[in-house]
C-alpha cells in the first residue's frame, strides 16, 4: 500500500554514526573555550555554614567562581513541559541547603578540566549536617526533617480519583484480594553524558547554549526565568542526543550555572558530567503502592482501591504527573465501577524524580498486574481471561487524555502473546530441570501518545515546514529532537509517502536549533511520531496541493488527474508522466505569475490521544539454590498503531525490554543511610544495567490498529515496551516457583528468602495437616 | 568529588627489575607499580591513591611467558590474562586457572590485565587469587635483596594487602603439576556475567579408587581475602567420593560456607553470600569430581 | 619524565604527540588528534565505549595511559571506511538499523571486527562474549547480534 511508511529503511543519521563522524555535544570545541565544574553536596542534607573559594579564585587559570550568593535567588520548577504544570518551584541554579547528594552549590570555569577540578577542591565549605530521610514513609512521618517550607510531612504533590462508591463496591464483591508492593529508584544510565556548553556575546546580548536536553525550546524559557533575564536573547542548539530515556527532560542546575559562568567570563564554558554526576542527577521515583481490588464470582471487577506513594526526591520536577498517569491509566484499561485512588508525591532527601520511560506505570503496573494474576488463582481463572473480562473497549473513557479510547489492540495483543507462548499448556510445562524451576507470566499495559488532553490549557503543539527544491529535493523542518529513537527518519518517510519522492530525496537538518526551526514542546511521552509526524503530513500535503496547482496549470490538466510518484507528476489515468519534482519546483520559482518557491507549513495540536497498549509473557528460569532469575525469552504483542520503520520499531521494543529487565532484576540507586547519605551507586561498577549476557530472546508481533488520528495510524512505542516487563517476569517467577515477589528489584537474596519462607510455610501446613 | 582527570605524577619506564626496584625503593609510599593500569587508573582517577610517581615495568622483558617445566607451570607476572585464556595447554591441563581468566571482565579487560596485576590487588573477589590459591600456586618477588618465592596462601594478608614491600615486584606465579587423579573446576556468580564476583569458589579433587585423598576448596569475595575451606576439606578427605555421593559433597560444603566471613555491600547479602557459598562449593566439587580421569 | 614524546600510527597515519603521563589515550585522541569517534562513558573501564583497537586487539583508551602506545598501530572507527566504501561490519548496522543513539556505535564496530579477525564464525553465544564489554543503553543488543552474524556470512564470501 505505502511505499516508504511501513519500510525498514535505513536512518537518515545512518552513515554519520557508524563512521563516527557525528558530532555529540560533548565533542564540541569552541575557540577560546573554558571548563566548568560543579561543587556539589557530599551529604544527602545540610546546611552550608560558609564558603571559602578564595584559594580557588586565586588559581592560575581559573577564570570564574560562582557560589549560591552570585545566584539569582529565583525559584524554578526543572520540568520542561507543561507550563500550567511547573510548580511547585521548589529549585535553584545553586542552593546552600543542599537537599540531596549531588545538589549544587557551587561552580567555577578554568582553562582546561584539570583546573576546574582543582579549582572545586579548592573551594572551602563549612556544612552543618542535618538528619535524612530516604523513604517516603518515613518522609511522611511527624518528626521527619523537612525538606522545604510549607510543605508539611514532606508531601509535595497530591492527587486522587474517587468514583462511584467503593464501600457498596467492596460489600457487594464475592471476593477481595489486596498487597502492598515496593519498587525501587532507577537511573536512565544513558552512554552519553549530560553537557552544556554556554556562550555568551555581550554586543549581541545573545546566549547560545549547546546542550543534551529533550526540549530545547522549552530550555529557553526556563532559562531566562531561572536566571532572572528575560532580556537575553537565548539559542539553543542540540545535536542529537547520546541517549534520553526521559533523563534530559528537565532544566538542571549546571544549565543555569553554565550560563550564568558565560555570562561572567565573556567566553563559551563547557560543562560534561563525569557519570557518578549523571548517576546522581535524577531518577525514576521509588514507589510504594497499594491494591485492594474487588470482584464478582464471574471476575467482573467492582471495586477498586489504591494508595500510590513516590519518592519524589529533593524536588518536585514533575512528579504530579508521572504519580498521576499510572493510575489514570490503569483505570483507563481496566473497567472498574467504583474507585478510590491517592497518590502522594514525597520530598525526600534523594536526586530529584523526573521522566524515565514509562513515566510511573512500569512501578504501577509491576504492582497492579500481579494483584490481577493473584485474583485470578483465587477465582481460579486464567488470568488472560480475567483481564479481557475487564479490558476496555473502544470507545470507553481514556482518563488520560479526557477523551474516548480512539483503537485499541490490546485483546489482539493478548491473543498473538498466548498463542505464541502456548499460555494454555503452561502448566504442563516440564518445569523442574536440577535446580532450575521454569515459569511464564504475563503482564499488560495501556500507554499514551503525547500528553493531549491531560492539561487543560495547553496545546502541545508541534510545528513543520516543508521547502519543494528546484533540484527534486524536499526539505522538511520542525523542531524535533532526535534522542536515538529515529524521529528524524520517520518524518522524512512521512514526507516522502505524502509528497511521492523517493525517501532518498528528503533532507533534513540533524540537529535542533531554536534559532530557525519552527516551535516544538520536545521528544517525551512518545509524541514525536505523533505530532510531529502530523505537523509534516499536513504540511507536505499542503505543498503537493501546491505542487500540483503548479503542474494543473503548466501542462493544462485539471489538479484531480495529477498526482506524483517516484518524484514524478504523472496523469492517474493514463499514467503519462509530465514532468519531475524538480521541473515543477524549478518552473514555480523562475516563471513570472508563478508563486515562486513551494513551501508547506503547519502547526499541530493534538487533540486525540490513541493510546498504545501491549501484552508480553516472559519466560523465566528461577534458580532455587541461588535465587537467581534468568529471562529466557519474553514474547510481546504491542499495539503500535502503524509502524512508520518496522525496523526501528523493532529496536525499540528490543531496547525496551531489556531496559525494563535491567529494572526487574538488577538495577537499583543505593545511598548510604545510616552514614551520609552518599550515592553508593555511582559507577557502573555498582549500578549494572543489562550487558549482551542478559537478553532474552525477543520474539514479538506487530498489531496495528491504525488509529484515524495517528500520524500514518501510528501510536507511541518508545516507552512502552519497558512498561509491562517487571511485573511479566514477577509473574512468571511466581509461576515457576510458587512465590511472588513484590519489591524490585528481583535479586537473587530476595528469591532466596522468599523460597526459604515459602518451604516454611508449606512445611507448617504440611505438619498442621498431620497434627489435625 | 567525580573526576574525569588524572592527577599529575613522575612516570618512569626502567629497562630492569634493579632499575624499577631501585625507583621504588627511592620514592617508598609515594610510589606504584603500572603494568596493565586496569586497577591502577580507576583508584588514580577516583584519587583512592594519589601516587606522585608511577613505576611502569610492562615494559621490563622477560616477565611475560607461559612455561612448562619439570615442576609445573610458570607464568611471568606480566602476561595478559587474554593470553592465559587463549592458551592451549593452561585450557589443557590447569582448566580451573582458565575458567578463572575466562570470566575475568571483558575481553577489553582481559587484553590490559595482568595476572600479577590481579594476585597483587588482591581484592577478596579475585578470581585468579581464587584458583591460583586452590591450585598451591608460588609466587616469586624480586625486591633489594634478590628473588624469594612465597606459597601464594602466605602472600595475601588482607583485603588489598599483600606481603609485598614496598619496593618489591612480583616476577613470576608458578603452579604445581596437577596430579593424574585430580579434578579442578573454578565458578563464580556475579550480578551480570562481566560483573565482579559476589562468590567465586576454586576447588581441586584427587580421588583414587573412589576415595578423596586430597582436597582444595578456596572461596572469594566472602572473606577479606580469599579463603582456603580447611575444614571442609578435611571433611572430604578419606572419604568416598564418586559423582552422585550428595550427602558427602553436601556437608563439606555446608562447613565451607560455615567458615565464610562475609559482609553485606551493594553487591550481595552476607547472609545470601553465606548461602549460596554452599551451593557453589557444591557445584564446584561436582564439577571437579566429573573431571577426574 | 615532564612529558614523553609519542609516535603512534593511527588509522594508517603516523601522528606524534607531547603527552603528559598523567593523560590518557582517550584524552590524546580526542583532544589532541580530534579523533571525537572513542568515546568518555564513565571513566572505570566498565562501558567499554571508549575501545579502540590497539594493535589490533580492543583495549580501553579511558584506562590506557598515553605513554604505554608509543610505536603502536592504533585503530579507531574512522580508519575502517576504505577508498569511500564502508567496512562490511558498518553496512551491516546501516542495512539492520543496529544502532540508535549511536554513541556506543563505534566501540560496537571496532569491537566486532576484532572479533571477526579473530573468529571468522561466530555463534551468537560466542558473540556475546567477545562482545560483553561494551554497554548499550538503547538497542537492547538483538541488532547488533544480528548485524555482526550478518557481516561475518557475508565477509566469509
Amino acid at each position: 500500500m505505502y511505499k516508504v511508511v511501513g519500510k525498514g529503511v535505513p536512518r537518515k543519521d545512518a552513515i554519520l554514526k557508524v563512521t563516527g563522524r557525528l558530532k555529540f555535544t560533548t565533542d564540541l570545541k569552541l575557540p577560546n573555550m573554558l571548563h566548568a565544574k560543579l561543587l556539589r553536596s557530599p551529604y544527602a542534607h545540610a546546611k552550608v555554614e560558609s564558603i571559602d573559594a578564595s584559594r580557588a579564585e586565586k588559581m592560575s587559570g581559573v577564570k570564574a567562581v560562582i557560589t549560591f550568593y552570585d545566584c539569582p535567588k529565583i525559584k524554578f520548577n526543572p520540568w520542561l513541559d507543561a507550563p500550567h504544570w511547573v510548580k511547585p518551584r521548589d529549585k535553584m541554579i545553586l542552593t546552600d541547603h543542599p537537599l540531596c547528594y549531588g545538589d549544587a552549590i557551587a561552580a567555577v570555569a578554568a582553562i582546561d578540566e584539570e583546573t576546574a577540578e582543582n579549582a572545586i577542591e579548592a573551594i572551602e565549605v563549612k556544612y552543618k549536617v542535618l538528619p535524612a530521610v530516604f523513604d517516603p514513609l518515613e518522609a511522611i512521618k511527624d518528626g521527619a526533617p523537612l525538606l522545604h517550607e510549607d510543605y508539611e510531612r514532606n508531601i509535595a504533590v497530591r492527587n486522587s480519583w474517587v468514583k462511584g462508591n467503593v464501600e457498596t463496591g467492596f460489600r457487594e464483591a464475592d471476593i477481595t484480594v489486596s498487597d502492598s508492593f515496593k519498587t525501587q529508584d532507577q537511573q536512565h544510565a544513558p552512554l552519553e553524558c549530560n553537557c552544556t556548553i554556554a556562550n555568551y556575546d555581550p554586543l549581541l546580548n545573545r546566549l547560545t547554549v549547546y546542550t543534551t536536553t529533550q526540549n530545547p525550546f522549552p530550555y529557553v524559557s526556563r532559562l531566562k526565568f531561572a536566571l532572572g533575564r528575560e532580556d537575553i536573547d537565548v539559542r539553543v542548539i542540540t545535536h542529537p542526543l547520546g541517549g534520553a530515556f526521559g533523563g534530559r527532560h528537565e532544566f538542571f542546575q549546571h544549565d543555569g550555572a553554565v550560563a550564568l559562568l558565560a555570562l561572567k567570563t565573556g567566553r563559551p564554558v563547557k560543562y560534561w558530567a563525569t557519570r557518578e554526576e549523571v548517576m546522581a542527577l535524577n531518577k525514576r521515583y521509588s514507589a510504594h503502592v497499594e491494591f485492594k481490588l474487588g470482584a464478582k464470582r464471574d471476575g467482573s471487577f467492582v471495586a477498586l482501591e489504591g494508595k500510590l506513594l513516590a519518592n519524589a526526591g529533593a524536588y518536585a520536577n514533575c512528579t504530579f504527573a508521572n504519580m498521576s498517569m499510572p493510575m489514570d491509566l490503569i483505570i483507563t484499561q481496566y473497567r472498574i465501577p467504583n474507585f478510590n485512588l491517592e497518590a502522594y508525591g514525597v520530598y525526600t532527601n534523594t536526586q530529584n524524580n523526573t521522566p524515565l520511560r514509562g513515566f510511573g506505570n512500569p512501578q504501577v503496573f509491576f504492582a497492579f498486574e500481579q494483584l490481577v494474576d493473584d485474583l485470578a488463582e483465587k477465582l481460579n481463572v486464567d488470568p488472560v481471561e480475567l483481564r479481557l473480562k475487564n479490558i476496555a473497549k473502544v470507545g470507553d473513557a481514556n482518563y488520560f487524555s479526557k477523551t474516548k479510547i480512539t483503537t485499541y489492540g490490546l485483546r489482539k495483543c493478548l491473543e498473538v502473546v498466548t498463542e505464541k507462548a502456548d499460555w494454555e499448556r503452561r502448566n504442563e510445562l516440564k518445569k523442574e530441570e536440577g535446580s532450575r524451576r521454569k515459569g511464564l507470566g504475563l503482564a499488560t499495559f495501556t500507554y499514551i501518545t503525547s500528553c493531549a488532553g491531560s492539561t487543560e490549557g495547553w496545546n502541545e503543539s508541534s510545528s513543520a515546514i516543508i521547502y519543494i527544491n528546484t533540484d527534486g529535493t524536499v526539505t522538511v523542518i520542525t523542531g524535533a529532537c532526535e534522542l536515538g529513537q529515529g524521529i528524524y527518519t520517520t518524518i522524512a518517510q512521512m514526507a516522502a509517502e505524502v509528497i511521492g519522492v523517493p525517501y532518498e530525496k528528503v533532507k533534513l537538518e540533524l540537529k535542533m536549533d531554536t534559532l530557525w526551526q519552527p516551535w516544538d514542546w520536545g521528544s517525551f511521552a512518545s509524541r514525536a511520531n505523533y505530532v510531529v509526524g502530523s505537523a509534516v503530513i499536513k504540511a507536505a500535503e499542503e505543498a503537493k496541493r501546491k505542487i500540483l496547482k503548479v503542474a494543473s496549470k503548466k501542462f493544462k490538466v485539471e489538479e484531480e488527474y495529477l498526482d506524483i510518484k517516484n518524484g514524478n507528476i504523472y496523469d492517474v489515468r493514463d499514467q503519462k508522466e509530465y514532468c519531475t519534482l524538480a521541473e515543477v519546483a524549478h518552473y514555480a520559482t523562475e516563471t513570472s505569475n508563478e508563486p515562486g518557491q513551494i513551501m508547506g507549513a503547519y502547526n499541530f495540536v493534538p487533540r486525540e490521544n490513541p493510546p498504545p497498549s501491549g501484552a508480553q509473557i516472559a519466560e523465566v528460569e528461577v534458580d532455587v539454590e541461588t535465587g537467581e532469575v534468568f529471562v529466557k525469552r519474553v514474547i510481546a504483542a504491542h499495539d503500535v498503531g502503524k509502524a512508520i520503520n518496522p525496523s526501528i520499531v523493532a529496536g525499540q521494543i528490543h531496547g525496551g525490554i531489556v531496559m525494563g529487565t535491567g529494572y526487574a532484576l538488577k538495577e537499583k540507586l543505593m545511598w548510604d543511610e545510616a552514614g551520609t547519605g552518599v550515592l553508593l551507586t555511582r559507577l557502573f561498577t555498582d549500578y549494572k544495567i543489562p550487558t549482551f549476557h542478559e537478553v532474552p530472546v525477543i520474539d514479538f508481533a506487530l498489531v496495528e490498529t491504525n488509529d484515524p488520528f495517528g500520524a500514518f495510524g501510528s501510536k507511541g512505542v518508545g516507552e512502552p515496551p519497558s512498561i509491562p516487563t517487571a511485573a511479566a517476569i514477577a509473574n512468571a517467577i511466581y509461576h515457576a516457583t510458587g512465590v511472588r515477589i513484590k519489591e524490585l528489584p528481583i535479586t537473587p537474596d530476595k528469591v532466596l528468602s522468599a523460597l526459604k519462607t515459602h518451604v516454611l510455610e508449606a512445611s507448617n501446613r504440611h505438619k498442621r495437616k498431620d497434627i489435625a | 568529588m567525580s573526576r574525569r582527570t588524572l592527577p599529575p605524577f613522575e612516570y618512569f619506564e626502567p629497562g630492569t627489575l634493579v632499575e624499577a626496584v631501585s625507583l621504588l625503593s627511592r620514592y617508598g609510599e609515594d610510589a606504584v607499580v603500572f603494568a596493565g593500569g586496569t586497577d591502577l587508573v580507576v583508584f588514580t582517577r577516583n584519587r583512592v591513591i594519589a601516587p606522585k610517581y608511577v613505576v611502569n615495568i610492562s615494559t621490563i622483558p622477560g616477565m611475560n611467558y607461559i612455561r612448562e617445566d619439570h615442576e609445573g607451570l610458570n607464568i611471568g607476572a606480566l602476561t595478559k590474562i587474554r593470553t592465559l585464556e587463549e592458551s592451549a595447554l593452561i585450557k589443557d591441563k590447569y582448566i580451573a586457572l582458565w575458567e578463572a581468566a575466562h570470566s575475568l571482565g571483558s575481553i577489553q579487560v582481559r587484553n590490559m590485565a595482568t595476572i600479577g596485576g590481579n594476585v597483587c590487588r588482591a581484592s577478596p573477589s579475585g578470581d585468579m587469587c581464587c584458583a591460583l590459591l586452590t591450585l598451591d600456586s608460588k609466587v616469586k618477588i624480586f625486591g633489594k635483596g634478590g628473588f624469594r618465592t612465597i606459597p601464594i596462601e602466605s602472600f595475601f594478608k588482607g583485603p588489598g594487602l599483600t606481603d609485598l614491600e614496598k619496593s618489591e615486584i612480583l616476577t613470576e606465579i608458578s603452579v604445581p603439576h596437577r596430579p593424574a587423579n585430580e579434578g579442578t573446576a573454578f565458578l563464580k556468580i556475579g550480578r551480570t556475567k562481566i560483573d565482579l564476583a559476589q562468590i567465586n569458589v576454586a576447588v581441586a579433587i584427587n580421588v583414587v579408587g573412589g576415595i578423596c585423598k586430597d582436597a582444595r576448596i578456596t572461596l572469594g569475595a566472602v572473606a577479606p581475602t580469599p579463603i582456603r575451606a580447611k575444614e571442609a576439606e578435611k571433611a572430604l578427605i578419606g572419604e568416598k567420593i564418586r559423582t552422585g555421593e550428595e550427602k558427602i559433597v553436601d556437608r563439606a560444603s555446608e562447613i565451607a560456607a560455615s567458615e565464610t566471613k562475609p559482609i553485606t555491600d551493594v553487591r550481595a547479602t552476607a547472609e545470601w553470600r553465606r548461602d549460596v557459598s554452599k551451593i557453589l562449593v557444591k557445584r564446584a566439587i561436582k564439577k571437579a569430581v566429573g573431571r577426574v580421569k | 619524565m615532564d612529558r614523553k614524546f609519542i609516535r603512534i600510527i593511527v588509522n594508517g597515519e603516523l601522528k606524534e604527540a607531547y603527552v603528559k603521563p598523567n593523560q590518557t589515550l582517550l584524552e590524546v585522541l580526542r583532544d589532541t588528534l580530534d579523533i571525537t569517534s572513542v568515546k568518555y562513558g564513565c571513566g572505570t573501564g566498565d562501558c567499554g565505549n571508549c575501545t579502540v583497537l590497539v594493535d589490533g586487539k580492543p583495549v580501553l583508551s579511558c584506562l590506557t595511559l598515553a605513554t604505554t602506545v608509543d610505536g603502536k598501530e592504533i585503530l579507531t572507527v574512522e580508519g575502517l571506511a576504505k577508498d569511500g566504501e564502508l567496512h562490511t561490519l558498518q553496512k551491516k548496522f546501516v542495512e539492520l538499523g543496529a544502532f540508535q543513539c549511536g554513541y556506543c556505535t563505534p566501540a560496537m564496530i571496532l569491537t566486532a571486527k576484532s572479533l571477526l579477525d579473530e573468529n571468522p564464525n561466530p555463534t551468537v553465544e560466542e558473540i556475546k562474549d567477545y562482545m560483553s564489554g561494551v554497554l548499550c543503553r538503547c538497542t537492547g543488543y538483538v541488532k547488533i547480534i544480528d548485524a555482526i552474524l550478518a557481516a561475518a556470512k557475508e565477509m566469509k564470501r
